[in-house]
């Protein structure tokens, strides 16, 4: 259990790093070369939190797998586990989205 | 020291980044702006070339041939010299723009004029009406005039 919620610390904040780091920094480019940087940074946000979500969890096949164990194999636990470190991967990158849109001045 | 370097360039970035954040509202606003100009430009440009392109299609008219009628009641012959003299007056009105043409200048020139016809004397002419345009035509009146 007490790793299950280290799994899922990580994964929330890694979601959330990647949402705010990669529209930061996008921003930060699109100033350089002259685009609108928080426009850009709230479309990269949007963009971005599906693909957040894939890469806190680890890719998409091992995923599939273990709810395939958890469905097929009778391991309901197994498979509420990966569906809640899902939800938190999916409230990392939200958090990290509605982080950004504050920083732009509110929801576009 | 790589890591004092690395801490330099976190440092850059960091730094980079909230500037870029607080000054990021008004880099927009200065975006969208310099945009609406950019169109607004194009649609002046554009208008500009279509009353270009009027202006170099639309040609001042001229006047291209000036017509004499003359009321005179002696012979026609008398009539002919007189319109011929008129003519030859009036001629130089050829190839002036009408727009910037005063029809004074006509009157002036005809009105009041006295012509000498060989062996019949002299002949006073009394401008009635001009119609100023490509052909212009003026209409005068010739009276002897008493010696």
């Amino acid at each position: 259990m007490e790793k299950f919620i280290t799994t899922a610390f990580l994964t929330f904040f890694v979601s959330l790093g990647v949402i705010l780091g990669g529209s930061l920094m996008g921003a930060l480019g699109a100033s350089l070369i002259g685009r609108p940087p928080m426009d850009t940074m709230l479309e990269l946000g949007e963009e971005m939190r599906i693909w957040a979500l894939v890469t806190a969890v680890g890719g998409t096949f091992g995923v599939i797998k273990a709810f395939e164990t958890g469905i097929l194999g009778g391991q309901p636990v197994q498979l509420l586990q990966q569906f809640s470190l899902v939800c938190c991967a999916f409230g990392g990158a939200h958090l990290g989205f509605l982080i950004l849109s504050q920083l732009a001045g509110g929801p576009r | 020291m790589k890591r004092y370097l690395a801490f330099l360039f976190t440092g850059i970035l960091i730094g980079s980044i909230a500037v870029n954040i607080y000054l990021g509202r008004q880099i927009d606003s200065i975006y969208w702006e310099k945009e609406e100009l950019r169109v607004r430009l194009f649609e002046t440009g554009e208008r500009l070339k279509k009353l270009e392109d009027q202006l170099a299609s639309h040609k001042n008219p001229i006047i291209r041939e000036v017509q004499v009628d003359l009321e005179v009641e002696k012979n026609s012959f008398i009539q002919l010299s007189l319109r011929q003299e008129l003519t030859r007056i009036t001629g130089d009105l050829v190839g002036e723009e009408i727009d910037t043409l005063s029809p004074y200048l006509i009157q002036r020139l005809v009105d009041g004029r006295q012509i000498q016809v060989e062996d019949n004397g002299s002949y006073r002419i009394d401008l009635n009406w001009i119609i100023l345009g490509e052909t212009t035509i003026i209409h005068a009146t010739a009276e002897p005039v008493e010696d």
